[in-house]
């Protein structure tokens, strides 16, 4: 698995490169410590799946940056991995396509968790971020199909990409998406974003069925 | 008031009777109208007794006189014409003296011709009319004297014509009258004075309030920007702190997942540049807080400069070299009188900043001695050939945490204090900083401090370690309530050849000096455990026995605790005290005639 890491603190993407090597399996990193040198190693290398990007880099402040890495290669899932961690920003990341956030002044054991979820494709998102929302619906169960839009949702994926990944056409794409919103009481994908991590995890699922 | 014109806070008297003319005039405007009703009574009075035409030609006379003076009047408050207040004071009693003589006029025109009783009331009519003009005039006694004299005297006169047996009774009344009337229209000059005094004062309370004001919106303002510099410096550090705290959660959790063997010299290596330059963040964090808190209190001993700059540049040799810089050094012999400690700083500070933004090319230290002026300055120079920084920075770069072209606040450039301790501690010794620089040829940076002519005896920081033989035989007393110290530092000063006499208390210190005298050092902690801090107990024993060399040695880190201790002026050195800080410090007091105190 390829992943791209950007931060502008030589010592902080060395830590994650060496993090993400002994957690992953066949993890190879690329670094990054500007968008710039980011976009261009995006294009260059197609099968990059998963991009660790830090918020606040070098001239290139906020959450443009994920979106012209989005812009370049709308596979890559980015998750967003900052100094900050208020749930505006976290929320505007989502808004803006990133899949995950993961604060960087979380615990190490706390953060060693949230790289493995990343890498495994589950959402990770602090928990103050779910306790904006209300209590999570009984969720009636989504086809595996439905599952694997919901997955590219959570990518970032746009409607189109997610069509052409799973063979269906665009409008069906777009059926299930109104399924899934319903399903999970959500009006848009970051909501839906948000709700499906909390799903994902399996004490909420408990939570969930009791 | 258009006459006005004084700012003085006390009424001039020029100022009065600009004050008075202005009332004066406006008074007089009414004055035609006054004239013709007055004119109308006196008319209904004598009229089948006088010839009408010359009742009329009187009328018309006295009412246009009165006419020409309100036109006057009008012309002054209209004017703001810069006149004279005194001139036009005295144009004003002139015509009032004009408007009196036409008035009486009246009396030697008409009362030879009335019977008299018409007479009687005639005169009462004209004896009433200067009264009136009391409140016409505004109070100027010149005015009123005028036109009442002008009116009375003739009106007077005619009636001592008419009954030459009551002349002299009439005369003499009239002259009382008229004192009566002048003084009346003194008082109300006076009141007039106090009253513009008052207004002064009042314009004076004004002002000094707006300028309070000002000076509170100043200091409100002063004290906004050093909040908010503040809380810059505060946002800084916290985002600067931050970082390598995160950077080290990554290592832990990289350290807890189970590395591959061959990780772990990285990892080791990579925790360790973070947490110097965490410490270094640190260090200089707590060094700009004494500093700015004014806890630092800089010594004042003479000491060669270039010994110390000289020092530092040795330091710095190796870590240039690395570089590939040469580091030049041009030190003139140059005595100042100052605080070794931070002058070594501010060399430090500069030519690690030097060597930091310095790629290829030299760094050139140098120092000599400037006579332009008076007292010649001691000037020290660091130089390099580095990018050099645009004009328009160079105020922000004395700023804490400001970087030139580290946005990405790269750590390994530095935390970005150097700089502005360098400027406080320049204040604080009262040095002068400035920069030159020539954007891709280099930076320049000058301090200069007067330098001092004088030949006294010289302690360095650098000074060299005294040798065995300087030691030896030395007596030395030690004032420890603590007794583990006491004997560990009784056994290193024996081991160096020194006569060692220790003591818990300053009851202890005062048997030892009553047996053996003065020391050659005393050396004294500063909190004894009892009332009398160490300090206290070198300044008794020093009236008691004379001077002899003392240092202070503590435990204390809280700065106030330090800043009481530096202001002892004697020596101070921290616990824990390593052994060769010991012993260059015992050489250096030791060898001087007297430690300074204060």
């Amino acid at each position: 698995m390829k992943i791209l890491v950007v931060d502008d603190h030589a010592l902080f993407r060395a830590g994650l490169r060496m993090l993400l090597g002994t957690i992953g399996h066949n993890v190879s990193c690329l670094e990054a410590a500007t968008v710039t040198e980011a976009l261009a190693l995006v294009a260059q290398h197609g099968d990059i799946e998963l991009c660790l990007l830090d918020l606040s880099l070098k001239n290139e402040q906020g959450f443009g940056a994920i979106q012209r890495i989005k812009d370049t290669a709308p596979q890559v899932a980015v998750v967003v991995v900052s100094g900050s961690d208020d749930s505006a920003t976290i929320r505007s990341c989502i808004d803006a396509g990133a899949m995950s956030f993961i604060p960087k002044s979380i615990a190490p054991e706390v953060l060693t968790h949230a790289l493995q979820r990343v890498l495994a494709g589950a959402v990770y998102l602090p928990d103050q971020v779910m306790s904006t929302l209300e209590s999570v619906p009984l969720v009636g169960s989504l086809t595996p199909r439905q599952q694997q839009v919901l997955q590219g949702l959570n990518r970032g994926l746009s409607t189109k990409l997610i069509a052409r990944e799973l063979d269906l056409s665009e409008h069906t794409v777009k059926e299930y998406i109104a399924i899934i919103f319903q399903a999970l009481g959500v009006h848009n994908r970051t909501e839906a974003v948000i709700k499906a991590s909390l799903l994902q995890r399996p004490e909420s699922l408990a939570i969930a069925r009791r | 008031m258009s006459f006005v014109t004084s700012e003085s806070p006390v009424a001039s008297e020029r100022e009065m009777l600009a004050e008075l003319v202005g009332l004066h005039a406006r008074a007089l405007l009414r004055m035609p109208w006054v004239q013709s009703l007055l004119v109308l009574g006196i008319g209904l009075l004598i009229y089948p007794n006088v010839r009408l035409w010359v009742f009329l030609g009187w009328a018309a006379l006295t009412i246009r006189v009165e006419v020409g003076r309100a036109r006057y009047a009008a012309r002054i408050l209209r004017g703001g014409t810069g006149m004279d207040p005194r001139r036009v004071h005295a144009r004003f009693v002139a015509l009032a003296a004009v408007a009196g003589a036409t008035i009486a006029a009246g009396a030697a025109l008409f009362m030879p011709q009335l019977p008299m009783l018409y007479q009687a009331q005639l005169g009462v009519v004209l004896f009433a009319i200067p009264a009136a003009g009391v409140a016409v005039s505004q109070s100027s006694r010149y005015i009123v004297a005028a036109y009442a004299l002008s009116i009375l005297l003739p009106s007077a006169v005619t009636w001592g014509f008419l009954h030459p047996s009551q002349a002299l009774g009439v005369f003499g009344e009239t002259l009382l009258y008229c004192a009566v009337i002048i003084l009346a229209a003194a008082d109300g000059e006076k009141l007039l004075l106090r009253s513009l005094v008052i207004r002064h004062e009042r314009d004076r309370l004004v002002r000094d309030l707006e300028q309070k004001n000002a000076e509170v919106r100043r200091a409100v303002a002063a004290a906004e920007q050093s909040a908010h510099a503040r809380a810059r410096v505060l946002a800084a550090a916290s985002h600067d702190l931050r970082q390598p705290l995160h950077a080290l959660s990554v290592y832990s959790a990289v350290l807890a997942s189970k590395p591959a063997p061959e990780l772990l010299n990285e990892v080791s290596e990579n925790i360790d540049q973070i947490v110097r330059a965490l410490g270094n963040l640190l260090n200089g964090l707590l060094d700009l807080s004494r500093l700015s808190a004014g806890y630092y209190v800089p010594e004042h001993k003479t000491f060669s400069l270039d010994t110390v700059v000289a020092g530092v540049c040795a330091e710095y040799q190796q870590l240039a070299a690395q570089k590939g810089l040469t580091l030049l050094q041009n030190l003139n012999p140059i005595r100042v009188q100052g605080d070794a400690v931070a002058l070594g700083r501010i060399a430090r500070n500069l030519i690690d900043n030097a060597i930091k933004y310095t790629d290829r090319g030299e760094v050139r230290v140098a120092l000599c001695t400037e006579f332009l002026g008076s007292p010649p300055l001691a000037v020290l120079t660091v130089s390099d050939t580095g990018k050099g920084i645009p004009a328009t920075e160079y105020g922000r770069i004395f700023e804490e945490f400001y970087q030139l072209d580290n946005p990405g606040r790269d750590r390994s450039r530095g935390v970005g204090l150097g700089l502005a301790i360098v400027q406080r501690l320049c204040e604080l010794i009262g040095a002068k900083i400035s920069v030159e620089s020539v954007i891709s040829e280099g930076t320049s940076f000058r301090v200069s401090l007067p330098a001092f002519r004088g030949a006294t005896a010289y302690a360095g920081p650098t000074s060299p370690q005294p040798s065995d033989a300087a030691l030896k035989g030395k007596r030395v007393y030690i004032i420890d309530d603590e007794v583990d110290i006491l004997k560990s530092m009784r056994t290193l000063l024996e081991v160096w050849g020194i006569q060692a006499l220790t003591a818990d208390s300053p009851k202890a210190v005062e048997r030892i000096f009553e047996q053996y005298g003065s020391p050659d050092l005393m050396i004294v902690d500063l909190r004894l455990g009892e009332h009398e801090h160490g300090a206290q107990l070198a300044d008794r024993l020093q009236r008691q026995y004379g001077r002899f060399p003392v240092v202070i040695i503590t435990g204390e880190t809280a700065s106030e605790a330090l800043r009481q201790a530096n202001e002892t002026g004697y020596t101070l050195l921290q616990k824990p005290i390593a052994p060769e800080v010991l012993r260059r410090a015992i050489g250096v007091a030791t060898e001087l005639p007297a430690t300074i105190a204060l």
